[in-house]
């Protein structure tokens, strides 16, 4: 509750800054309230008392992945302050937004109640279209904020029909009666409960862009502004897959059957056409929006193994992929900003134009293949084993098969920033995107030492 | 202080590694050099430190663990290091064959501008071979596994700056990823099975199987698919000549000394579960044996200098599978400790050469340096005559014991092999001669420039050398009447083979491999030593220049016979085969992936109408089938 | 009126927004086609908080959530319409086609290596 409300009243008065003088304190003021909502989250742990009458709950998993969020939506804050981005953003307005954006995916990672799961899925998404289309001068912002408002409000409309069959079929909106009354009706789910949650599967498809509704997120990605397409492919995809399993694991597990084969379905299917669709590519930008929709297909394997260690095994698949996928769009704004442009050969020579940027983008490319001993190996390893264990060979070896390709696609990086000539003189990095850069690799890094840690706690 | 020992011999260069990769550029090339074959020196060095100390006193293994890793309800795995015989030999072959090449290589490399670079890759690269031999389990060990893979991917696309990514490089990465594929499937379902990834945990559980057990067949199938993506075995070894693009140094250290051992490493390092499967094991021969003589057949016909190594490093470990497949583990071993040194010898010679020609690797335009380079050709001898298995170099002792165990085995296989066994002698000696003697048939200025190679560079051959010379010591025969060495030292691992031969028998096939050896020299002297052929005229060997009597009827038997049919099939299964068949499937599963990621590239359209069709389309789907079920 | 007429209602609604929003290429009709789906799924609630037994306000607030949301939805999408329509002056989906993969085929990339 506490948590809500800070960031939403956040969001205003870093709005309201902008009427004064206060222009400059946007971002520090943002940053301060963000790490004490961080604080609030932290302090908040094991208190497991529902809130807003039992709409929301902040339990072990809601916690722990308000905390990635946060952080994640900290960075991207953070990036805003730099001052080698392009003028022609409105920074206080895109912070306002952001703030109100994230404040949706913390309700998505700790609903109890399907109206929390609407509204925190609207409340993510109604800025971002906004913000997809923040450079109002541009043709391709625009463009990309209508695709993007057009396909989400599409998928929207099967979300809310589905709420409404499910909330017909059950009589309730509270994620524990309806596991109740699928627990007590096992045999004769009716075809409007079927429907209903098959509706509501794609509407949550969609957001973490798994195929076939994954089609808006090349084409947004590329022409929304990079600090938004970070944000996006982090903080949404994280949200997203939060409240995916949130929901599926506490409100459907008596249904498994009625569901999980659709889940395998999608996860092979984005699967193939993430990781053979980013083979192709020559900008990284879509490289990464492909990278990313890769990455949903592995994340729906988590889905696919609800029980003991999968909560922990998607929050860390979910971290490493996020802080790597952070680490590889700072490089893409820092070359952007050193004049360079959204293609893969703008990274060349990367290592030597800047060694600690190649360093930190080299590390997040392994990652994301899963190279251990790296935070994405672990990801892989649990998601892959719990997957296994649940007697899904044949999905698990087409997966590995696929990040065989992606491995294909993820050394290009690698090998234009360290085997390819420079693509031009060395240049700094603004304070901001070194710090971003600093933690993010450092999670990447050190989150190898935590799945220790992360197992025992979820 | 032990501890520290076995914690160090990785450490040093992982610390070489971040010194020369930061302050390579301000420290200098030579002074980069020295540091990072220092650091390699210096592990030897502990690694000897810690055999004096420990393994004197009969203790068989040391476990140092550093952390717990992962701990998971049914699974927990230390990081932790294992120094045991087997992986004891296998650092002393890393860091001792690594720290002469490093040295080799400050002598190579001097003229490169990216020396720091290539420092610090090589000794990233010992470090991740070092994790992968003293890895006690089977997760650490593929951390080192990966992590060769990687440093070899980038030490042979060193001299790729410019030019495109090629096709060859992907595939080498292609083929690898399958076999890496295959391993991780092993690690799998051996969680799976023993719910555990230890060495001493799973051979023990292991036990409880019993032999043929379909589980254990599954896994060790599994482990044999990554061992023979790593060690280019049939069908995936097509990468390693191609790897040949990378620095001489690079190919005498990654592929051929070390890191293509590493799946014979881990065939030897899971004996326990091998032993437990026959039908791996009869698979493991067959490939191993098949490899062997379809690469020798291959080296026979190709020309480039390094090109012949490499099928002939492919046809050797071939030999070392063999060897495992018949349960011969030390044996195995033997060929991997003595083939260490004769490889990594022949290839810097081949560097030598190369460095003394300004980087012309054709056979053709060589000849005659044996008076330029006379030290490269007194050790290239030592080396040829080890891989040939002439006593009493290295390579008799190590591929007369393969031959004896296959012999026990199966006689069959050992008729075959010595024909294997030919083949290496007759390309091995054809590329001898070929380079050193007859006259030299390079252009003038090649010629004014031919020089011998900096003192840098000859110690660690005139070093290697000796190695192939004595290697083999460390493992007489059984009829020699001394200790066989190193199969006494790796008992504690490998158990100890019994030998069922007589006297005689082993005799006689000590002979029959000898004089197979000496039978190929021969061949080649007369073709290519008296007779002054280049390969050149393979092609168009119709007419015979001289009716001399004797020598005709010998000579003209010996080509119609033996040596063109022989080239004939060596360029059939190169042509055909090997380029269209194999490689073509390799190139096949490749190509393929960019074509289906161009289908899907092609489907995004832009046209948000057909975005929200696609969405609808997948809507229907889901709800058609939903109604089926 | 009985639940399964008020059903009824609420899926043809829904199936003719599907229909518009798949068909129309003008971006007023496409809004207005969402807007129906979004409506067909308020009918269903309302509907059923007024005939199923159970959590009945649940219901009814619900479909109060969803108008407000979708005037909200609703606000910054014509939003960035008029923006569209401000830079190009003409509101035609079909003509969004910028953002795409590049047309020209990347060379080699769809032969094998």
């Amino acid at each position: 509750m506490s948590l809500y409300l800070i960031l939403s009243i956040l969001g205003a008065l870093v709005l309201l800054s902008s009427l004064g003088r206060g222009k400059r304190l946007v971002v520090p003021l943002a940053i301060a309230g963000l790490l004490g909502a961080l604080a609030v989250t932290g302090m908040g742990l094991g208190l497991d008392h529902p809130l807003l009458k039992g709409m929301a709950e902040f339990d072990r998993y809601a916690v722990l992945f308000s905390c990635l969020l946060l952080v994640l939506g900290t960075l991207v804050v953070l990036l805003l302050t730099n001052p080698n981005e392009r003028s022609d953003i409105p920074r206080v307005e895109m912070a306002a937004l952001l703030l109100f954006s994230l404040t949706g995916g913390i309700m998505m990672a700790s609903f109890a109640h399907l109206v929390m799961l609407f509204l925190g899925v609207e409340i993510l998404s109604i800025p971002l279209y906004i913000l997809a289309g923040a450079r109002k001068r541009e043709r391709a912002g625009n463009e990309a904020a209508l695709k993007y408002f057009i396909t989400g409000s599409f998928a929207t409309g099967f979300l809310l029909f589905g709420i409404a069959l499910i909330y017909g079929a059950t009589g309730s909106f509270s994620t524990r009666a309806i596991a109740a009354w699928a627990e007590a009706n096992p045999a004769v789910f009716t075809p409007m409960f079927h429907l209903g949650l098959l509706l509501m599967l794609v509407g949550l498809a969609f957001k973490i862009s798994a195929a076939p509704f994954h089609f808006w997120a090349p084409d947004v990605y590329e022409g929304s502004p990079s600090i938004v397409t970070s944000f996006m492919s982090t903080v949404v995809k994280v949200a997203a897959i939060a409240a995916f399993y949130r929901l599926f694991s506490e409100a459907f597990p008596a249904a498994a059957d009625a569901w999980s084969w659709v889940i395998a379905a999608v996860a092979a299917l984005t699967l193939a056409v993430g990781n053979l669709g980013a083979l192709a590519q020559r900008s990284f930008k879509r490289l990464m929006a492909y990278s990313g929709i890769s990455h949903a297909g592995f994340l729906l394997l988590a889905l696919l193994s609800v029980g003991p260690g999968s909560a922990g095994a998607l929050w860390i698949y979910a971290a490493a992929y996020s802080f790597a996928t952070l680490i590889a769009f700072v490089s893409l704004l820092a070359v952007e900003a050193a004049g360079g442009g959204e293609s893969l050969e703008a990274l060349s020579g990367l290592g030597r134009r800047n060694p600690f940027l190649g360093v930190c983008l080299t590390i997040s490319m392994l990652s994301l293949i899963g190279v251990p001993p790296l935070a994405g190996f672990f990801g892989k390893l649990f998601v892959f084993g719990n997957a296994v264990s649940q007697r899904h060979v044949v999905l698990v070896v087409f997966a590995v098969v696929m990040s065989a390709v992606g491995m294909a696609y993820y050394m290009r990086p690698i090998i234009q920033t360290w085997l390819r000539p420079p693509a031009g003189s060395p240049f700094q990095l603004s304070t901001s995107q070194a710090w971003v850069l600093g933690i993010a690799t450092a999670f990447v890094v050190l989150l190898a030492a935590a799945p220790v840690w992360v197992m025992r706690f979820l | 202080m032990k501890n520290l020992l076995v914690v160090l011999i990785p450490l040093l260069p992982l610390l070489g590694f971040a010194v020369s990769g930061l302050f390579g550029k301000r420290l200098g090339k030579s002074a980069t050099g020295l540091l990072a074959s220092g650091m390699v020196l210096l592990s030897f060095l502990c690694a000897a430190a810690l055999a004096m100390l420990h393994f004197r006193t009969g203790d068989s293994a040391i476990v140092v663990n550093l952390f717990s890793w992962i701990r998971m309800p049914g699974l927990s795995i230390p990081m932790g290091l294992l120094v045991d015989p087997l992986s004891l030999m296998m650092v002393f072959v890393v860091t001792g064959i690594g720290f002469l090449i490093h040295v080799y290589s400050i002598g190579y490399m001097h003229d490169d501008d990216g020396v720091a670079r290539f420092f610090s890759y090589l000794n990233l690269f010992t470090f991740f071979m070092l994790v992968l031999v003293l890895a006690d389990n089977f997760a650490v060990l593929f951390i080192g596994w990966e992590g060769v893979g990687l440093c070899s991917y980038l030490l042979i696309g060193f001299w790729f700056k410019n030019h495109a990514f090629n096709g060859a490089a992907v595939k080498a990465f292609v083929v690898n990823r399958i076999g890496d594929a295959g391993f991780l499937l092993g690690l799998f379902l051996m969680a799976m099975t023993f719910g555990s990834l230890s060495f001493a945990e799973v051979f023990s559980r292991a036990a409880s199987f019993g032999s043929g057990a379909p589980a254990i067949t599954l896994i060790t199938l599994f482990l044999f698919i990554g061992a023979s993506g790593k060690s280019a075995q049939i069908p995936l070894y097509t990468w390693l000549p191609d790897a040949m693009a990378g620095p001489t140094p690079v190919s005498a250290l990654i592929h051929a000394a070390t890191m293509v051992t590493a799946g014979v490493y881990l065939v030897i390092r899971s004996n326990a579960l091998y032993a437990l499967a026959p039908l791996t094991m009869a698979i493991i021969a067959a490939v191993g044996l098949a490899t062997a003589i379809w690469a020798g057949l291959i080296a026979l016909s190709q020309r480039d200098i390094k090109k012949v190594l490499a099928y002939s490093t492919v046809s050797q470990l071939g030999f070392m599978f063999l060897a495992l497949g018949m349960g011969a583990w030390s044996t195995g071993f033997f060929h991997v400790f003595t083939h260490a040194f004769f490889k990594a010898l022949l290839f810097l010679g081949a560097g030598s050469v190369i460095h003394a020609l300004s980087g012309e690797q054709d056979i053709r335009r060589m000849g005659g340096l044996r008076k330029a380079l006379p030290v490269t050709y007194a050790t290239m001898l030592a080396g040829t005559l080890a891989i040939a298995g002439i006593p009493p170099f290295a390579g008799f002792f190590s591929k007369d014991e393969i031959f004896a165990k296959v012999f026990e085995h199966a006689p069959a296989l050992w008729a075959i092999a010595l024909a294997g066994a030919f083949v290496t002698s007759f390309y091995m000696f054809r590329l001898f001669f070929l380079v050193f003697h007859g006259e030299f048939r390079g252009d003038a200025t090649a010629k004014h420039h031919l020089h011998e190679s900096p003192k840098v560079m000859t110690a660690p051959l005139v070093v290697l050398a000796l190695g192939a010379l004595g290697a083999g010591f460390a493992g007489l025969p059984e009829i020699f009447g001394a200790p066989h060495w190193i199969s006494d030292f790796l008992a504690p691992v490998t158990g100890r083979g019994e030998s069922h031969l007589s006297h005689a028998t082993e005799w006689m096939l000590m002979g029959a491999s000898v004089a197979t050896g000496l039978l190929a020299l021969l061949f080649a002297w007369v073709r290519y030593g008296v007779k002054g052929r280049v390969p050149a005229e393979d092609a168009s060997v119709t007419g015979v220049a001289r009716w001399s009597l004797g020598k005709f009827f010998i000579d003209e038997l010996y080509d119609r016979a033996i040596v063109k049919p022989l080239f004939r099939f060596s360029a059939w299964i190169h042509d055909v085969l090997d380029r269209r068949g194999l490689d073509g499937a390799v190139g096949a599963i490749a190509g393929i992936s960019p074509w289906l990621g161009q289908q899907v590239r092609l489907l995004q359209t832009g046209n948000t109408a057909f975005y929200l069709f696609a969405m609808a389309l997948g809507v229907f789907l889901i709800l058609f089938v939903a109604t089926l079920r | 009126m009985t639940l399964e007429r008020c059903l009824l209602l609420a899926f043809a609604l829904f199936a003719i927004g599907v229909y518009g929003a798949l068909t129309r290429r003008h971006l007023v009709g496409l809004l207005i086609s969402i807007e129906l789906m979004l409506n067909a799924a308020n009918i269903n609630l309302a509907a059923f908080a007024h005939f199923r037994p159970g959590d009945a306000t649940g219901g009814a607030t619900f479909a109060l959530f969803t108008i407000a949301v979708a005037a909200c939805e609703m606000a910054a999408a014509l939003s960035i319409v008029v923006a569209m329509y401000r830079r190009r002056r003409n509101l035609d989906l079909d003509k969004l086609r910028s953002l795409r993969e590049p047309i020209e085929a990347e060379p080699g990339a769809g032969k094998a290596p």
